[in-house]
């Protein structure tokens, strides 16, 4: 590493946000609108604020098309501000809201109480998590927290006893029988009245090891609850999980999070933000906790004070290092301080780090340029005016040539006009002005030729019936077409596999996909030719045991698999059974 | 002399007074029921060591500024039919708990006579779209069909 990169994130004498100057790190979280940042607002702000804000929710929003996370919060707000005269209008129907959690909250409390005095007596240590233990911790009615189903944490030893026991008691597995054998991470029941107890052996499906919940057992306290022993876990691994949790539920306009992040810290006077942090480091998931704090200092400032989240930064300079590496390398750092990108450009790749770089060993030449390292996949952010036209993009100089396959150009004069001059050191925005680039881009015929290639080369595989493993390949463009992605388009490649018995008789063509490309807000992503990029797939083993062959493929969706145009695909034995 | 004392069941019921409507939950049951009038005061006032009904017709004519001949009787077929329900238990005992602080004069109304609404079916109920299928009241108050 060059003392230029490993300065690069000293370079903290911006006055700005740091919300700010890491916005491309949300990128994958649909900004919140202003009206659920308005019912954000006035449950979590100061009283005279927040009844501005209520004011100014009520006056906007249609209660017949109330989005699920605005609903989630309703119980709150009404416990907050029923009796207020601004919200006579709605306040019968929030109160029923409230009932109805208030009900179904103190039936699933109960439920789950009893089910954990039956785990308590055989011995089995059990931890409440998510909206009990964040109920427990905050005290008040549990109807200001709706509650889909009660989640409570045991060891894997604990797993298949405790399995046991919950079914014993009247809840049922939710899904097809078949599925059981792939919950490595929960299992799903449901009573008879519709509650749900999902037990989990891991609390985090993103991280589900073992020696990463032995610290979230370490960290916990044990207390007595509704006659049962019980732990809990600490306000900061609750944190985690609500973090973690709310943005994988984001793309479902899921923002409640926010106010239980708030619930939480408020609840937590010795809250130690360092232990999240290093927690989430252990984990690899400083990626999605680094994006959920952003957002909190965004829209819940008071929570979260700047000064804590730059000490968070400065105690972590190589996850800094790497943020800014990936968000330069893959020309999405139109945020980010001009200075720190231009230090980063110029700076040799960092060491790995463990969550996205481990995989990544072949060595880049010295000299590559940052922005065009081949191994990461690259957008074309853009704006648009208030009709929707494209008027300004977000480009690399190197990426001009391309232009033309990832939008569809309509005035083709004026883009060359406008790139003749065009040759900053690194990506700039170009306006163009309204007409001269639209979406979607015409798809270009011959596209089809890749390279497919297992990251960890494997000949034979065992895997128990229905279990689901990831692997790690890489995928090279071999065509002279870019792959692209649209923000608001289906999923365009993928990656899965066929199945084949022993003999080599396909038994199944198509199984679920991996996205290859994510869907960014705002961006045209893209794989260019020539580029290979390291992506990760999942396997599921059938459920009989036996002796199989498998296939990995590439697809390019509605369209046709890659395999059938030449490419040679990985393929290894599969060994299935217990 | 022993005295009747009437108190709430917490190892039965949960119940939380919300905008003068006190919500009763039989958490054996799952039976809901819904006190209003005076009945969100009365649940208040029977949570904790509970009361005998003579403290009870006390302290609500304090809160309500009405005349206690008024409200014994529908106090007294208020208390029985929450022992009916088994949201109340009652027992006898040597001492009178202390009687409750109450806020003098606190119901601006006067005394609305307390009225107990119990839902049975809530297996229906807890498929109803809280937003959409019910009235302005809210559920479980479903719009008429």
């Amino acid at each position: 590493m060059t003392e230029d990169c490993a300065d690069a994130p000293r370079s903290f004498t911006s006055v700005r946000p740091l919300h700010e100057r890491f916005a491309n790190c949300l990128d994958d979280h649909p900004p919140l609108d202003a009206l659920r940042s308005t019912l954000l607002a006035a449950l979590t702000h100061a009283p005279d604020r927040a009844r501005e804000a209520l004011a100014e929710w009520v006056a906007a929003v249609d209660f017949d098309r109330i989005d699920g996370g605005s609903y989630r919060l309703i119980p709150a707000l009404f416990a907050r501000f029923g009796r207020d005269p601004l919200c006579a209008s709605l306040s019968g129907r929030m109160g029923g809201i409230y009932r109805y959690h208030l009900y179904r909250n103190h039936l699933l409390l109960e439920a789950c109480a009893k089910t954990l005095r039956a785990l308590d007596d055989a011995g089995i240590p059990a931890m409440p998590m998510k909206g009990i233990a964040l109920t427990r911790l905050t005290g008040g009615s549990p109807a200001r927290r709706p509650m889909a189903d009660a989640d409570v944490l045991v060891t894997p030893d604990d797993y298949d006893a405790a399995t046991a026991i919950v079914e014993s008691l009247g809840w049922r597995y939710r899904h097809d029988a078949t599925r059981r054998a792939r919950d490595i991470h929960a299992r799903d029941h449901l009573d008879d009245r519709g509650l749900g107890f999902d037990l989990h052996r891991f609390s985090l499906v993103d991280s589900p090891r073992a020696e990463h919940d032995a610290r979230t057992w370490a960290r916990a306290h044990a207390e007595s609850w509704r006659g049962a022993n019980v732990y809990w876990m600490s306000s900061e691994d609750l944190a985690l999980h609500t973090v973690v949790h709310g943005l994988r539920d984001s793309n479902r306009s899921r923002f409640d999070w926010m106010h239980d992040m708030t619930l939480i810290v408020a609840a937590t006077p010795e809250f130690d933000w360092q232990v999240l942090w290093r927690e989430a480091t252990a984990r690899g998931l400083t990626d999605a906790l680094f994006a959920g704090l952003l957002q909190l200092r965004r829209h819940v400032p008071d929570t979260l004070p700047e000064t804590v989240l730059q000490t968070l930064l400065d105690g972590d300079p190589d996850f800094v290092r790497h943020t800014a590496y990936r968000l330069v390398a893959e020309t999405r750092c139109d945020a980010l301080d001009a200075e720190l990108t231009a230090r980063v450009a110029a700076a040799a790749p960092p060491a790995p780090r463990a969550s996205w770089f481990a995989l990544l060993r072949r060595p880049v030449p010295p000299l590559t340029r940052v922005a065009t390292d081949a191994r990461f996949i690259k957008h074309i952010r853009y704006r648009r005016d208030e009709d929707g036209h494209i008027v300004a993009i977000y480009l690399h100089p190197a990426y001009k040539g391309w232009l033309g396959q990832l939008f569809r150009v309509a005035d083709r004069r004026t883009l060359r006009t406008r790139l003749a001059g065009f040759a900053p050191p690194e990506a700039e925005w170009l306006e163009l002005g309204r007409g001269v680039l639209e979406l979607p881009a015409p798809t270009p015929p011959g596209r089809r030729k890749a390279k497919l290639r297992l990251a960890e080369p494997c000949d034979e595989l065992h895997m128990r019936p229905g279990e689901r493993r990831t692997f790690g390949v890489f995928v090279g463009n071999r065509s002279r077409f870019c792959w692209t992605q649209h923000a608001g388009a289906e999923p365009s490649f993928g990656l899965s596999w066929h199945l084949f018995d022993a003999r080599g008789r396909k038994l199944r063509h198509d199984h679920h996909r991996t996205p290859l490309l994510p869907r960014r807000h705002g961006c045209v992503v893209f794989i260019a030719p020539g580029q290979e990029v390291f992506s990760s797939m999942t396997l599921d083993a059938p459920m009989e045991p036996g002796l199989y062959r498998v296939d990995f493929d590439l697809v390019e969706e509605h369209v046709t698999w890659f395999s059938q145009h030449g490419m040679a695909v990985p393929q290894f034995a599969l060994t299935v059974g217990s | 002399m022993s005295r009747t004392i009437f108190r709430t069941d917490p190892t039965r019921t949960v119940g939380e007074v919300i905008d003068g409507e006190a919500i009763v939950i039989d958490i054996e049951t799952g039976s809901y029921f819904s006190l209003q009038g005076a009945g969100a005061f009365v649940w208040q006032m029977l949570s904790g060591y509970g009361l005998s009904l003579e403290d009870l017709v006390t302290a609500t004519h304090l809160h309500t500024a009405t005349d206690a001949a008024q409200i014994e009787a529908p106090l007294r077929s208020f208390v029985e039919s929450l022992v009916r329900e088994g949201l109340v238990v009652s027992d006898l005992r040597d001492t009178a708990p202390p009687l409750p602080e109450v806020e003098a004069g606190g119901a601006a109304c006067g005394f609305v006579a307390p009225q107990l609404s119990r839902y049975d079916d809530m297996q229906e109920f807890l498929l109803v779209d809280p937003i959409h299928e019910v009235d302005e009241a809210g559920w479980p108050h479903l719009k008429p069909s």
